[in-house]
């Protein structure tokens, strides 16, 4: 340990990625757990506070005592909630109002183009994060004023008690009420029509970009299924309440929720085949009033550890794969960050939705559009 | 705004009947002073400044309108917002309006127990409120299982999750809207009026037509504007309680305004729907004399005898032919109304208690029937530091925002009744439409302009825009009340020799003060009740008891909400019941 963090200052800034990315791989897992702890105090080490943008309820109560808590005592800062649903909205209300009282948001991956080119986003200092952070998270992860905080997939679940036999495998067997009856959920968000598109048979390589006979095709697929809903959801919690309770068999559903649901003991299973996975981003506030604590936060968040940890508090899960090696090997099926799960869904197009159509409207308002159009008919 | 208040103070002639001096309308319009100021600075300079967005500020464009125009989708959301509402406002009306008979002529017993039910549906959460629907009405619910059993239906019926949900959620949650304004203002009315006419021969039924109903009006008349426009801001209870189509005009604006971000087009969309409701208000207006109903002195005295006389003539013919009818009916001995009012009271009551039911529940979801009985939920709030900072909160800033609204609410009241103006038809418009505009407008409007003044993400801010929200359901309950305080009483203490303060502590406050309660009540439940304006006028660092109730089931939905809900109520109740014994006592 003591020379892991020798060598790793010696070659601070220069080689030092380049001697990692080896030595890493030479370590021992719970080698490379204490060496981040020991190099976090000299490293992030700062006073004062930072004002983080938070989910409330049990998001809230989880990150602090997994992530927060960790942090304040790894480096004297403390964490202050601000709590919403959405932080977009505020965010853009702040900066408008030019009083930003926030330093770090989540933002919804569909409007991070439109807010990265309003500038809103200050710059992330990645010299502040560890080799391995940076290793175990993708580069398309890690934007020059973003990071993944979570992907989320919309995905299949079904109440296991209501098929014995055997529940439904894809978006396919969601549509066959012949061979999988009860009654069905789905979302009431514009974007989720894309999962008719994989019951249809469209490939997933083929899903994206959402051009409008692809629209009218999911919107066709979608009224066969229409008399078998029983609920258009709204809120997250829904669905996963109606699975308990036997409203619904099966439903589309965020894998956060069943994840949380099922490590509670609810007969839910995850179905990851064509699933959509959606991003939201860490962000820093330009004009945040502690810029120096968020990035410290952020390069603490990203290490293996504390990744872990935020999965285990959240059910939501970081980019950073070296995560896995610090969670409950029962756990990690249930993750989206896993190759087979991963190798499943379908990464939605953030740009192309945030893209201008002729029209001058993005095409992710004529998208929410030509849905409301459906539904209010 | 300034222009309208000076007109007021100096044109304004002398036209009701008062008429002692010249200088007393100008003295009520005075009272409009405060109010209007206050309104002015927190709603209609930043509002309008927001709504200007919708004309593309600084460039200026019509091209939100015309997207709206274009698109029938938003056309389409309007016209089910209306139905719905209408509907909603119609079944509320009828079973609100015995609920109401019953609770001013009732006996002690019966009022306490009709209060009650009125009151604490408003008090659970709109959240845990939807779920006790979705046990009573869902697939698997308490009513489908009843029916099955019975074998009156071989399938579940489905009561939720399409427009009958809708209905029924909404209805439930606005009934006390309707129900406490017609209250007040029957319980203003003198009852010796119908025992007159029972004595000249006037069946009961004949009586209530002639008597009762036409000096309930106000009320009614208070209720159902009130009603009417709240709905028209539902959002979450369709949400949940909906189906797909059930889109209402105040989701299209937020979704526009919070997740698309695209506020200039949901400002187009606001405006649209600002213009709409005024018309709408304006063609109701023509037919129904709502601003002489609700009981503001009309200006022209002699149009108003040639009304009364043919009214007159109408409530005749209504007389004798309820007289003729009456003897065709059968007689329940008198019990029917308090029958029917318990009866309404009970299905009231249902959903409030299925919520404490399920806030026992040993479960970590919402589970029906309960797997097993714990006080785990109040636990996990009572024991829990932000649930009771978030309680504190809540209350710290209804306490101030109903204390304004009340004030100022009750000042605007007497200058709107008792000073005549010309432009009342429009100084109403603008009194209500800080609950006709989407509450989420509102919140963004106001937030800017908090923030030039540094008070965003404080109390007192946040509580001066629920203030704003509130004023107009203090002054549409209060003036509604005014109607029958007759201003010759004043003036009879005038001639005795009192001041102005003496009169109005001696005459005019007795009087009024049960309407004033009920205002500030609501002015309290609107502020206590409220998860938009928090979003961004406590721009995430004022987390209030509703806010947390909504994460609540954002994120998990907990059977918390249900303990919390439970305790609200059962606070709600000793109040209630105190102020019953309270009451009694100074009676006795």
């Amino acid at each position: 340990m003591t020379k892991k963090d020798c060598v790793g200052r010696l070659h601070r800034g220069l080689s030092r990625r380049a001697f990692l990315d080896s030595a890493t791989a030479l370590l021992s897992v719970p080698f490379v757990a204490k060496a981040t702890a020991a190099w976090a105090q000299e490293k992030l080490v700062g006073e004062g506070e930072v004002v983080v943008f938070s989910y409330g309820g049990s998001y809230t109560q989880g990150v602090r005592k997994y992530v927060y808590e960790p942090f304040a005592k790894a480096t004297g800062i403390t964490v202050v909630d601000v709590t919403a649903d959405i932080a977009e909205p505020q965010v853009r209300a702040m900066a408008r109002a030019g009083r930003v009282d926030w330093d770090v948001a989540l933002i919804d991956g569909q409007n991070y183009p439109t807010m990265h080119e309003a500038g809103l986003f200050q710059p992330i200092d990645y010299s502040l994060w560890d080799d391995e952070a940076l290793k175990g998270a993708q580069q398309s992860a890690r934007l020059s004023d973003a990071v993944v905080a979570f992907r989320s997939a919309t995905l299949l679940a079904y109440d296991e008690r209501s098929f014995p036999k055997g529940g439904p495998q894809n978006w396919a067997d969601f549509w066959n009420v012949k061979a999988f009856p009860g009654p069905r959920g789905l979302s009431g968000v514009a974007r989720h029509i894309v999962l008719a598109l994989a019951a249809d048979g469209v490939p997933n390589s083929d899903r994206w970009p959402l051009t409008d006979d692809k629209v009218e095709r999911a919107l066709k697929k979608l009224a066969e299924i229409k008399p078998n809903i029983a609920k258009w959801w709204t809120a997250g919690g829904e669905p996963v309440q109606a699975l308990i309770n036997r409203e619904f068999a099966m439903t589309s559903c965020y894998d956060g929720r069943a994840l949380s649901a099922i490590r509670q003991g609810a007969p839910i299973r995850m179905v990851w085949s064509g699933a959509n996975l959606t991003t939201t981003y860490w962000m820093v506030l330009r004009g945040a009033p502690n810029n120096g604590n968020a990035q410290k936060f952020l390069a603490f968040l990203n290490r293996a550890q504390n990744a872990a940890g935020f999965t285990l508090g959240t059910n939501l899960t970081g980019p950073n794969v070296n995560q896995l090696q610090h969670l409950p090997a029962n756990l990690v099926p249930l993750l989206s960050i896993t190759e087979e799960n991963a190798s499943q869904v379908v990464l939605q197009d953030d740009a192309w939705l945030a893209a201008k159509r002729p029209d001058g409207k993005t095409n992710l308002d004529h998208l929410q559009e030509r849905w409301l159009a459906w539904r209010a008919q | 705004m300034a222009g309208t208040m000076s007109s007021i103070a100096t044109d304004g002639r002398p036209t009701s009947s008062l008429g002692s001096s010249s200088a007393k309308p100008t003295r009520w319009a005075w009272l409009l002073l405060p109010g209007s100021i206050f309104l002015a600075v927190l709603f209609v300079v930043p509002l309008t400044g927001l709504l200007l967005l919708s004309f593309g500020m600084p460039s200026w464009t019509l091209a939100n309108f015309l997207r709206i125009g274009d698109a029938p989708v938003y056309l389409t959301v309007l016209r089910n917002t209306l139905q719905i509402s209408v509907s909603v406002t119609a079944l509320a009306f009828v079973l609100s309006y015995p609920i109401a008979y019953a609770l001013t002529t009732g006996g002690i017993a019966l009022r306490t127990f009709l209060l009650i039910a009125v009151v604490l549906p408003y008090f659970t959460s709109a959240l845990a409120r939807t779920f006790a629907w979705i046990v009573l009405l869902g697939r698997n619910g308490v009513v489908n299982q009843f029916l099955l059993e019975l074998g009156l239906v071989s399938q579940p019926v489905t009561m939720v999750y399409n427009r009958f949900g809708v209905i029924i959620g909404m209805t439930h949650i606005a009934m006390p809207m309707m129900i406490l304004p017609m209250f007040t203002v029957m319980s203003s009315i003198d009852p010796k009026l119908v025992r007159a006419a029972r004595a000249n021969g006037a069946s009961p039924l004949a009586a209530f037509l002639t008597i009762f109903l036409p000096l309930s009006l106000p009320g009614l008349i208070a209720g159902v504007l009130l009603v009417f426009i709240y709905c028209l801001g539902f959002y979450i209870t369709p949400a949940l309680m909906g189906g797909l189509s059930d889109v209402m005009i105040t989701m299209a604006i937020s979704s526009q305004i919070l997740e698309q971000l695209n506020w200039n087009f949901g400002a187009a969309l606001s405006v649209v729907l600002l213009v709409a409701v005024l018309i709408i208000l304006w063609i109701g207006s023509r037919f129904f004399p709502i601003e002489q109903l609700l009981g503001f002195s009309d200006g022209k005295l002699g149009s108003t005898v040639a009304r009364r006389q043919m009214g007159a003539k109408i409530l005749m013919r209504i007389g004798s032919a309820a007289n003729a009818l009456e003897r065709w009916l059968p007689s329940m001995g008198g019990r029917s109304v308090p029958i029917l009012a318990s009866f309404l009271a009970v299905l009231l009551l249902l959903p409030v208690l299925i919520v404490a039911y399920l806030s026992f529940s040993a479960s970590s979801y919402f589970v029906f029937p309960l797997p097993g009985y714990s006080l785990r939920n109040y636990e996990a709030f009572l024991f829990d530091t932000l649930w009771m900072r978030a309680t504190f909160t809540s209350i710290r800033v209804a306490l101030m925002a109903a204390g304004m609204a009340t004030a100022l609410g009750g000042m605007l009241a007497f200058g709107l009744s008792r000073g005549a103006m010309p432009c009342r038809g429009a100084m109403i418009a603008l009194l209500l439409s800080p609950i006709i505009m989407p509450t989420v407008i509102v919140a963004v409007a106001t937030y800017f302009l908090l923030a030039r003044f540094g008070l965003q993400g404080t109390e007192f801010g946040l509580a001066l825009g629920h203030a704003v929200h509130a004023i107009p359901y203090v002054v549409v309950i209060v003036v509604a009340n005014l109607r029958d305080l007759d201003p010759s009483y004043e003036r009879a203490a005038r001639s005795l020799g009192a001041g102005s303060w003496a009169t109005f502590r001696t005459i005019v406050a007795p009087l009024v003060m049960s309407a004033l309660i009920v205002a500030s009540f609501f002015a309290f439940l609107t502020s206590f009740d409220d998860v938009v304006y928090v979003l961004f006028l406590g721009i995430g660092k004022i987390t209030t008891l509703p806010m947390r109730m909504w994460e609540g089931i954002r994120q998990d939905i907990s059977p918390t909400i249900a303990a919390v809900a439970t305790l609200q109520m059962l606070v709600a109740t000793i109040v209630i019941l105190v102020g019953t014994l309270l009451r009694r006592q100074k009676n006795t």
